[in-house]
């Protein structure tokens, strides 16, 4: 059984990924996917996008983040090259499998090196996707659901703890409550800002699905 | 006692809607017109909303027929209270359809009782003509009700017909963290350039951002050579919502925004990147300008009037808010 407790700190950390998922979205500089089929602005995502990116990337002497994985003697497997960072919505699995060239996890020589929350590859991107992944209903040119793929160098960004700490969880036992102790309270706060550091080493590349 | 805060406030209203935004969620906001409390007229002195009304109303309290004894009414929209999250923004639908766009600067856009107003910001979308400006947020000029502005965008090359399924939104809120990225409309040949933002932007003297404008085309977005290049601000103008850089743009290309057929592009930006303190010392102003704030909030709307709590022009309101124990089960 998973307690009350158990279920904020959960949130507290989720809430820190949304925090700064949204500065990403408001502060970083963006990229349209224009070379997918469906016609839409921004279009779906191709591999044409991802090199742009990448090209972005490397032009700006961004650093990559994830090593390469060396290629083994196994069926079916492929290495793969160092990596920027991909952070984006779980609904785009399906369009990032279409992309030309894409590399399953468990097609890594060692997929012990796949973090869970990872998909694959393409070039030099590793897709990471979470449900809370960034997206812009109603955004695109037809209307369409805008997903932000916020494609990262190292130490493109920090979360800077303004007072020592980043969250604080904070648990009340009963007792503090009042005179007959009826109510715990339990909650958290934060004390840190999500920044960019360097604007050239992370590009929000926009894409919508291909359906 | 644990969970039960009370804030309080003052505000002397403009006569248009007021935003409250409220620490710590609110459950419970009474609001006290004192100009009307003390005046002898008809007018609403109380307003109370409590959480489980329904969005846009609440009661009201009102005196009547010159004398000071209080009457009991409920508030209906659109005069009521309208609680605020922005951290779930949305963009809502206008009613109708977008029958025209004019290719006036700025543009008249056509769509009947489309509901926003002056200051709102609008996406269009699924447009078959004028392509270009879909997708893209602006700052809204109410023209009429059945009509409304980009207020900063310049003339559009011969704006088609909108098509049968054109629609405005109304995006219920900015970006929840400031400063943010924005869109370009302009950007004159001069000395200083001088670049027009589709929304208002709120960048200060001293901030420092980067340019992206890319080649779409032969003409667009014309003024690649600033495509990447960081400049700091030296001036703004809120009235025309432009921002004058330390660039000397007189012999760059002019800046052209594409046409439908372009599509699709990547539009042309400006990214916030950090501060020159060297200039904000210069200037005199805050060196932290550039600071990342989130400016998400929980709150309340109160619509202006005379019996609507956010008061006439020049009323004196006090309001009180809180946050207890709730208990909506019936």
């Amino acid at each position: 059984m998973v307690s009350s407790h158990e279920v904020k700190v959960t949130e507290s950390r989720q809430t820190e990924d949304q925090l700064t998922r949204d500065m990403l979205a408001a502060t970083a500089g963006f990229v349209n996917c224009t070379a997918g089929t469906n016609g839409d602005t921004p279009t779906n995502i191709a591999l044409a996008d991802v090199n742009t990116v990448v090209r972005g990337l490397l032009t700006n002497n961004a650093y990559t983040i994830m090593d390469n994985i060396e290629g083994e003697d196994k069926f079916g497997t492929a290495p793969v090259r160092d990596a920027y960072v991909a952070l984006c919505s779980s609904d785009l699995v399906g369009d990032l499998e279409a992309i030309n060239g894409f590399v399953q996890k468990n097609q890594y020589p060692s997929p012990m090196n796949a973090h869970r929350s990872e998909w694959g590859a393409v070039g030099n991107l590793r897709f990471f996707t979470s449900s809370i992944g960034s997206k812009v209903e109603t955004s695109s040119v037809k209307g369409a659901t805008v997903y932000n793929i916020f494609c990262t160098g190292m130490e493109a960004y920090a979360c800077i703890e303004q007072d020592g700490y980043s969250a604080n969880f904070i648990y009340r036992p009963p007792i503090y409550d009042g005179p007959l102790a009826l109510n715990c309270s339990v909650g958290y706060k934060f004390a840190e800002v999500p920044r960019i550091l360097n604007d050239l080493w992370v590009i929000n590349l926009r894409t919508t699905l291909n359906t | 006692m644990d969970n039960t805060i009370i804030q309080q406030g003052k505000f002397t209203s403009d006569g248009n809607a007021k935003y409250i935004s409220l620490r710590s969620d609110v459950d419970w906001m009474m609001v006290y017109n004192y100009s009307n409390a003390a005046a002898t007229g008809n007018d609403s002195v109380r307003f109370t909303w409590q959480r489980g009304m329904a969005t846009g109303v609440g009661i009201r309290e009102f005196k009547s027929g010159g004398a000071d004894a209080m009457n009991l009414g409920v508030l209906a929209a659109p005069d009521g209270f309208y609680y605020v999250d922005t951290s779930t923004a949305s963009a809502t639908r206008s009613p109708n359809l977008i029958t025209d766009i004019t290719n006036a600067a700025p543009a008249v856009i056509s769509s009947v009782a489309h509901g926003l107003v002056t200051g709102d910001i609008f996406r269009l979308v699924s447009c078959t003509g004028a392509k270009q400006i879909c997708g893209i947020d602006f700052s809204c000029t109410y023209v009429g009700a059945n009509s409304f502005s980009p207020t900063y965008m310049p003339a559009i090359v011969a704006a088609a017909a909108p098509g049968a399924d054109a629609y405005v939104y109304k995006v219920s809120a900015d970006h929840k963290y400031y400063p943010s990225n924005r869109y370009i409309t302009n950007i004159t040949q001069a000395d200083p350039g001088v670049v027009t933002l589709s929304v208002t932007h709120n960048f200060t003297v001293g901030q420092k951002v980067r340019f992206i404008v890319p080649a779409k085309t032969a003409a667009a977005f014309g003024m690649t050579q600033l495509d990447g290049k960081e400049a700091t601000v030296t001036a703004v103008s809120t009235a025309n919502n432009t921002i004058s850089v330390n660039i000397d743009t007189s012999v760059y290309t002019a800046f052209a925004f594409p046409l439908t057929a372009d599509m699709p592009f990547t539009p042309a930006q400006v990214v916030p990147v950090g501060e020159n303190t060297a200039t904000a010392i210069t200037y005199g102003v805050d060196m932290l300008g550039d600071a990342t704030r989130n400016r998400a909030y929980i709150g309340m709307k109160l619509p202006g009037g005379d019996d609507a709590p956010g008061g006439a022009n020049t009323d004196v309101m006090y309001w009180v808010a809180g946050k207890s124990f709730s208990n909506l089960v019936e």
